[in-house]
């Protein structure tokens, strides 16, 4: 798995993570996210949750992306650990991604819950290429 | 920017704090608190300044400890003026009990709330509530569940907007928010949620506590939680609305998080109809808690329940509408409190009867093994910041530096050396809210007296926490 990246925020949290095309740092942003609230790779990919969204950028759709899936642990009652996503650019101002994520019912003893995610921020945010690696910055209200 | 700034920016710090602030400012400027308020300065309809209080630290859009007042008519509503957790807040009861009442059951007590209190990630609380009796709830605020048998009158009375927000819609809040709070009314939440059993340490100004109910060694309650997830969602909703409707205007925001629309428009009249439907979620949550609170006392220790009082109730992610003197003349604005409490004078008519001589308490909360306050507004502070005061001491690690020189099981044996206990959902929680990773309070209390905005009443001590 790619590696977390902690970034230094006084009163939240906020990560960097790398991937080799867009829909690869869609879903390392996902981990980061989870990674924020569970022990991630210790999520048992027992069952999907498919998501189809739109936004007029990339930043919006990742800020999209993300507040989806902190909602659906709440609505679904799962906790997600693996992530597949597939981001186009529709026209100009428009980007949609299709996800899908697989995850299992939280289990404190495996799962170590840390932080509860209240909302995905526009701080700092970034969704950009540079040379061949995409890279994503987030920061999450905790 | 500077030059875009309408009105100046005040900030309210003693000298350590103001000097770490210029140092964040001349480096990374997105995560500068003091480039959080010369971003606010710069909005439609600002009046007199963009404040700050000595527990400033970096927000979104706002600063933490940030305050912002509209004009009613011509102004903005921000939504990084309330941020994602709305009327998060703390609500301070009292009880009958001593220290050598609770000490030999603090082990007792501290065991029952964390066994009846649900706390952290994933758990949910006891009431099970339809979509109807939600909106109900989003209408009601606590004064709904008290109606239901979760707490007496007595709590309402002590409760700022006696627990329920006019103008709530509930047709302003997204389904998604409705769905996603149906099972977590009554829960703590995590992060720097918290329950504490305290002790009454010191009363500092005794005829203000004689007023609130307050003496020296008198046990005490407080309960530290907001809106939950439908306060988060009607957060992440709006980011997205207002930002259309910036647009839409013709608003040039500095910063995403400062999404903005007109009081008077559309956009802006069903935010703030959401915006009282969050506050009133997070006030029948600490309404359901202190309920909870309460039968655990009653239970543990046979203490009736009329005897465990609401002191107050206080929120500090908030925007209200609030008569306020400027230059002369009154005049109806909208203030935008984030992180930050109202701290009002005597004589305001928002304030409970009972303290109308000396204002509402202002209840500032600690973390893990640190005082928590009980301060008073001042004549002073009503004209300096339209009424504003601090909520907490504010961060000084980071949550990825606290965890790295913090390790939770040795923040629990510590504390508990020093005589409080800590039933913790999560040890890396514990880690990263571990005292050292938090200003100094009493620094931030002393600041806020120096500069004539509050008068410290009481000083509260842990004796046992209750974490997510």
């Amino acid at each position: 798995m790619a590696p977390i990246e902690w970034l230094d925020h006084v009163a939240d949290i906020g990560f960097r993570v790398v991937g080799s095309s867009v829909d690869d740092v869609f879903e390392q942003a996902a981990r980061g996210l989870f990674a924020t609230m569970v022990d991630v790779d210790a999520v048992q990919p027992m069952t999907a949750h498919r998501t189809e969204l739109s936004a007029a950028s990339l930043e919006d759709l990742m800020v999209n992306w993300l507040s989806d899936l902190v909602a659906q642990k709440e609505l679904t009652g799962l906790v997600f650990g693996r992530f597949r996503a597939h981001v186009e650019e529709e026209t100009a101002k428009r980007f949609r991604v299709v996800g899908d994520a697989w995850g299992e019912p939280i289990e404190a003893r495996r799962h170590h819950p840390r932080n509860e995610v209240k909302g995905i921020s526009y701080l700092g945010l970034k969704v950009e290429l540079r040379g061949d690696r995409w890279r994503a910055q987030v920061i999450v209200d905790v | 920017m500077r030059g875009r700034m309408r009105v100046p920016g005040i900030v309210f710090a003693d000298r350590e704090s103001m000097d770490g602030l210029l140092a964040d400012d001349a480096g990374e400027t997105q995560w500068s608190a003091l480039q959080q308020v010369r971003n606010v300065a710069t909005l439609p309809g600002i009046v007199t300044a963009s404040l700050a209080l000595p527990d400033i630290h970096p927000g979104y859009g706002f600063p933490i400890g940030g305050v912002g007042a509209f004009d009613a008519e011509q102004g903005v509503v921000v939504v990084g003026g309330v941020g994602f957790d709305i009327n998060c807040g703390v609500r301070l009861m009292s009880t009958p009990l001593s220290r050598a009442d609770i000490e030999p059951a603090v082990e007792a007590v501290g065991r029952e709330l964390y066994r009846k209190v649900p706390a952290g990630l994933g758990t949910e609380g006891e009431l099970r509530l339809s979509m109807e009796e939600l909106d109900e709830l989003l209408r009601e605020g606590a004064r709904g569940l008290v109606s239901r048998g979760y707490g007496l009158d007595d709590d309402l009375e002590h409760c700022e907007e006696n627990g329920r927000m006019d103008g709530a819609d509930p047709d302003a809040v997204s389904d998604r928010a409705k769905q996603r709070q149906l099972r977590q009314v009554g829960t703590l939440g995590s992060g720097n949620h918290y329950l504490e059993l305290q002790i009454v340490e010191d009363v500092l100004d005794s005829a203000a506590a004689a007023a609130y109910g307050l003496h020296t060694d008198q046990v005490a309650v407080s309960i530290h939680t907001g809106s939950r997830a439908l306060g988060h969602q009607i957060g992440q909703d709006y980011l997205a609305v207002m930002s259309r409707a910036a647009h839409r205007f013709g608003f040039e925001t500095v910063e995403r998080e400062l999404a903005c629309a007109p009081i008077e428009s559309e956009e802006g009249r069903r935010y703030l109809a959401a915006v009282a439907c969050g506050a009133n979620c997070a006030f029948a949550n600490r309404q359901a808690i202190g309920h909870r609170t309460r039968q655990v006392l009653t239970s543990v220790l046979g203490v009736k329940p009329s005897e465990i009082r609401t002191v107050y109730d206080i929120g500090h992610n908030n925007v209200k509408f609030e008569m306020h003197r400027v230059d002369g003349v009154e005049r109806r604005l909208l203030i935008h409190r984030k992180g930050s409490t109202r701290a009002f004078g005597p004589g305001r008519p928002e304030s409970p009867e009972a303290y109308q001589r000396f204002g509402h308490p202002i209840l500032v909360g600690g973390t893990m093994g640190t005082s928590s306050y009980v301060l008073r507004g001042t004549t002073e502070g009503m004209a300096k910041t339209f009424g504003s005061g601090v909520h907490g001491a504010g961060r000084a690690l980071s949550r990825k530096k606290a965890a790295k020189k913090y390790w939770g099981e040795t923040v629990i044996s510590d504390l508990a050396a020093r005589g409080i206990r800590i039933w913790a959902h999560s040890p890396r929680g514990v880690a990263e809210e571990a005292p050292g990773a938090y200003k100094d309070i009493e620094r931030v209390v002393r600041a806020a007296t120096a500069a004539g905005i509050s008068r410290p009443v009481a000083r509260l001590r842990p004796l046992a926490v209750i974490k997510g």
